[in-house]
């Protein structure tokens, strides 16, 4: 595996260094396979003619071989990285209006699932949020009422359903600052 | 005829390569020619594939490459098999076995 990286990174950023060794061999092989050929008494340029075929072309070789080195993937990748910056490059009108839609749709996204997330998916912040229960008192006609101090202590004394109660009241009230209204 | 036995080699070009190693370091060409000679001339290894074979069992570590001069004194590039090159050939020789006694079986069936 590590040595896969280290292949991957020697591939990525020595490319010229990686590209010279598969020139060398590639024309030392060229050269081995020429000097076969004259010992079976070809002369030298029909030899060479020989072995280039029987190579089947330096460059196909070399393309195979690219084509199988690690990091292939993320070159092409970056390849086409580059081919699409220089092609919205090329139509900023067209790239102003996909960035635009891009950038509304995701806020408005955003913003849905952020009431969606503390309103519906994130739990209560209590202990055991499942077994929360509300008390309220109706007035009538099933209306949802406040209840009193009196009632609530009345509530709490001969509670035997829940292991703890506990009341709340809320007030409104309005923001002024120091010298007397907003802003 | 020649298509043929390049499908044919495919899956079995990794073994042959390693194979052809198993005695000793070579180069490139001089593997091809291994490969004929102990398939008894029935496969001829295009260049193609055995280079990004070569390179493709390097970046894994199963061979390691040398730069060393030839016969005639030219330099080559030789490739020698490592230790989990020596694991991976015994591995594939298992396999292949196991591959020929099961299609063995399979085609004989009636």
């Amino acid at each position: 595996m590590l040595r896969r990286i280290l292949s991957l990174f020697r591939n990525l950023f020595r490319k010229r260094a990686v590209e010279k060794a598969l020139d060398d061999e590639l024309r030392s092989s060229v050269e081995v396979l020429t000097q076969e050929k004259m010992k079976q008494g070809l002369s030298q340029s029909a030899a060479r003619r020989e072995a280039l075929m029987e190579l089947g072309g330096v460059e196909q070789v070399k393309e195979e071989v690219r084509a199988a080195r690690a990091g292939r993937i993320l070159e092409d990748f970056a390849r086409d990285v580059r081919f699409a910056f220089r092609t919205l490059a090329k139509s900023p009108g067209f790239t102003a209006v996909v960035v635009l839609t891009l950038a509304v749709g995701i806020g408005a996204n955003t913003a849905i699932f952020s009431v969606v997330n503390a309103v519906l998916l994130r739990p209560l912040p209590f202990v055991a949020p499942d077994r929360l229960m509300s008390v309220v008192s109706m007035r009538r006609g099933n209306v949802p009422d406040n209840a009193s101090y009196p009632d609530f202590a009345d509530w709490r004394a001969e509670n035997h359903v829940f292991s703890e109660m506990t009341a709340y009241t809320t007030d409104n009230f309005t923001l002024t600052g120091q010298r007397g209204g907003i802003g | 005829m020649a298509e043929k036995r390049t499908d044919l080699l495919r899956g079995t070009l990794d073994l042959l390569v390693l194979k052809a190693l198993s005695l000793e370091p070579l180069h490139g060409v001089a593997i091809s020619r291994r490969i004929t000679q102990i398939t008894k001339g029935a496969f001829h290894v295009s260049f193609g594939s055995l280079f990004p074979s070569l390179h493709r069992m390097e970046e894994r570590g199963w061979v390691e490459a040398e730069w060393r001069s030839s016969d005639n004194n030219r330099r080559a590039k030789y490739y020698k098999l490592t230790s989990a090159g020596r694991t991976q050939l015994k591995a594939e020789e298992r396999q292949w076995n196991q591959v020929v006694k099961i299609m063995t079986a399979a085609v004989q069936s009636t």
